[in-house]
């Protein structure tokens, strides 16, 4: 039998939307460069284990927070599991194991199953990868590489290091540091198509969305109306910089791959394996103009030509009146585009223009008007309680979902996603404005919680107060016929952390004014 | 079983003398250093282990206290060895784990504890012992089962959560008015 050089593992926690991408592209690059290489999908199998189990919302939380104790007998029971899984994994008698961080979310589990791994075979090599151990600012896979839980890690983008990796360079930037190097569009264009063989894609899908509690399965039914679904990336960065978010630092230049490979890949897909939706996992999909009118033209023409009926999704920024053009929405209809997720944020231009959005209420009315008539969905993602939100700018912002209802009506607007609140994140310039903006973090025991900060500008916009804005504005859009289908989820988590943090926070505000009057 | 063990010390040095080591296990001598003039030791061993109750030793020998350098009350320099790092199997033990060993202090004609604990700095002739076991479930079990397990044992969550699911009945009702009642206790501070 021929040797395995390596066997690439996704963990827990991510959606089961689509499966993980980041196994599959490594493999297929592995492949083309003569090694041998197979992948296993952890996040579906963790799924499917544990999806009927009556604890599964407490063994769900248990793989996102580092910090969550669980019953004993709930704790044997993954325990168990991993045991046999990483004992499944040394098997393989792979040269190495791959364990993909996707996000903070898998690092708990990314522990464990190391720590397995090394139990039952000291010997069995292991590294780690992903945005996970990349954007983050705790030492995390250092600490294991350090502890000789893990034999190497790779930060920042993978198609390059990966590579260098096999060939034994670990001096190549991002082996074993955090020094990483951007790929360039030159290696992202010659990437081959990920080799999603060894998944079962018929496991992933609408079902799964039950992931998340509470959703509106009616809602859903037209988003994911077909089981299959695969990520594809047509770009990396972002040509906004949005002060709240770490992307720009993580990829400071936007980079974009031609509109006609991009088309070409999911024609193949198509052409392969059947699948018709499929799920950019960009940070944007129409980042440039040039390259996304070439791919949607594309996709419009094969669509048309062969009644392939292929459609996609993505996250899409909405632009200055008139940068779309009629002409725009039309072709991005034809080409299949069936939900775009976007980052309104803010229903105030104050605060939409604070956080580095530039563009207006009108604007944002305009496009949504061609989107209604060419009958492309969105689903809109906005953040309550930003530092400068007076009570007046917080009406503002409800007034404008009275401006935005009817695209709730004819379902132009899907869903909401109102989310948890400001949370002031590494790597951001938000963060590295705190002084600027009279902003300072209120300290909590073990990592600082990012999501409890105070502005001295604001005083009275406190985490209660926050959370408070954040339920009024979910129960006025609930009111106004908007659905918004993880508020269950977002209100259990902000219970959680309320309770975490409601003394502390009071007893911080009692100091300071102590302070002050003293 | 064959077990390969990895030592990582930093020396000390003053500009008369250098340190001088021994490293055994359960007794059994598998290097030993006199005069050692680098600043660091890096050592990988080939061993095997039959027994279940192990001791890795690390001793400082041939030092006298006029090796230590002052300068008033401050040292300046001395000859001394650091424990850095150690590795059974490629896993390294927990720090907190180390420093629940012994150093125990041996021929030193000043007045100090026999026995001293948290300290990895060995600055008088003595052994650290380190105690670890072999074969804890079954009898080829690794060493690194055995570290895994400390590890297990020694890392401590800052704060745990327990209440994740606690949402309380009537959900936004009853939490609005908690909100609200945390807000007007807050409300006084801003005054």
């Amino acid at each position: 039998m021929q040797k395995l050089d390596f066997l690439l593992c996704s963990l827990p926690r991510m959606t089961m939307t689509y499966p993980p991408s980041a196994p599959a592209v490594l493999k297929s690059i592995l492949l083309a460069n003569g090694f041998t290489a197979r992948t296993r999908d952890f996040v579906c199998e963790w799924f499917y284990k544990f999806k009927d189990h009556p604890e599964y919302n407490a063994i769900d939380s248990w793989t996102a927070m580092g910090a969550l104790q669980v019953e004993k007998d709930i704790e044997k029971e993954i325990d168990d599991t991993v045991t046999q899984w990483a004992q499944e994994l040394c098997d393989t008698g792979a040269e190495w194991i791959g364990l993909s961080i996707f996000s903070y979310e898998s690092h708990k589990l990314g522990k464990v199953f190391s720590q397995k791994i090394k139990e039952i075979n000291p010997e069995q090599k292991i590294f780690m990868g992903g945005s996970g151990i990349t954007t983050i600012s705790e030492k995390y896979p250092q600490k294991l590489y350090d502890a000789g839980m893990i034999d190497a890690f790779i930060t920042g983008e993978g198609e390059q290091s990966i590579i260098e990796f096999a060939k034994g360079n670990f001096d190549y930037p991002g082996i074993n540091d955090m020094n990483y190097k951007q790929v360039t569009p030159e290696i992202i264009d010659r990437t081959p198509e990920p080799n999603f063989d060894d998944y079962n894609l018929d496991l992933y899908g609408k079902e799964n969305l039950l992931i998340y509690k509470q959703f509106d399965s009616a809602t859903w039914a037209d988003f994911n109306k077909d089981i299959h679904v695969l990520p594809i990336t047509a770009s990396r960065g972002c040509v906004r910089k949005c002060v709240y978010c770490d992307v720009p630092l993580q990829w400071p230049k936007f980079t974009h791959r031609g509109g006609e490979s991009i088309a070409n890949e999911i024609i193949n897909h198509y052409k392969k394996s059947g699948t018709r939706k499929f799920h950019f996992t960009d940070s944007l999909v129409n980042g440039s103009m040039k390259e996304f009118r070439v791919m949607i033209d594309h996709l419009a023409k094969y669509n048309t030509d062969t009644g392939a009926n292929i459609t996609w999704n993505g996250q899409f920024i909405f632009r200055r009146k008139g940068q779309h053009t009629k002409e725009d929405w039309q072709m991005m209809a034809r080409s299949g585009a069936s939900v775009l997720e976007l980052g309104l944020e803010s229903g105030c231009d104050d605060i939409r223009f604070e956080m580095g959005k530039k563009i207006t209420n009108e604007d944002i009315l305009y496009e949504f008007e061609l989107a209604r008539q060419n009958k492309i969905s969105t689903w809109c993602n906005f953040i309550i309680g930003w530092p400068t939100e007076t009570e007046a700018k917080f009406e503002q912002g409800k007034q404008f979902l009275v401006d935005l209802h009817p695209y709730a009506h004819d379902k132009t607007i899907l869903n909401l996603e109102l989310g948890v609140t400001v949370r002031i994140t590494q790597d951001t310039p938000l963060k590295a404005n705190m002084d600027q903006m009279g902003l300072e973090f209120i300290p909590t025991p073990g990592e600082q919680e990012d999501l409890l900060w105070w502005c001295k500008y604001n005083p009275e916009l406190t985490f209660s107060k926050r959370i408070l804005r954040r339920i009024e504005f979910g129960n006025f859009a609930k009111d106004l016929g908007f659905t918004n289908p993880k508020n269950g989820y977002d209100m259990e988590y902000l219970w959680s952390k309320w309770n975490q943090f409601k003394d502390i926070e009071l007893a911080w505000h009692n100091e300071r004014k102590n302070r002050i009057t003293t | 079983m064959k077990e390969k063990i990895e030592l990582q010390l930093r020396t000390f040095s003053t500009s008369k003398k250098n340190p001088s080591f021994k490293i055994t296990l359960n007794d059994q001598v598998l290097d030993k250093q006199i005069s050692y003039s680098g600043n660091e030791y890096k050592k990988v061993f080939e061993t095997n282990i039959t027994d279940k109750d192990n001791k890795f030793c690390i001793e400082l020998f041939d030092k006298d206290p006029n090796d230590t350098v002052l300068d008033g009350d401050k040292i300046v320099a001395d000859v001394a060895i650091m424990l850095e790092n150690l590795k059974f199997g490629g896993v390294a033990c927990h720090p907190v784990d180390l420093h629940e060993n012994y150093f125990h202090v041996t021929n030193w004609p000043a007045d100090v504890p026999k026995k001293i604990k948290n300290n990895l700095y060995f600055g008088y002739n003595g052994v650290y012992e380190y105690f670890f076991q072999a074969g804890q479930d079954n009898q080829d079990a690794p060493v690194s089962r055995y570290i895994i397990q400390q590890h297990k044992k020694f890392t401590k969550e800052d704060f745990v959560i327990n209440n994740v699911n606690d949402i309380p009945v009537g959900k936004d009702e009853v939490f609005i008015e908690l909100l609200q009642e945390q807000i007007q206790k807050e409300k006084k501070l801003f005054n």
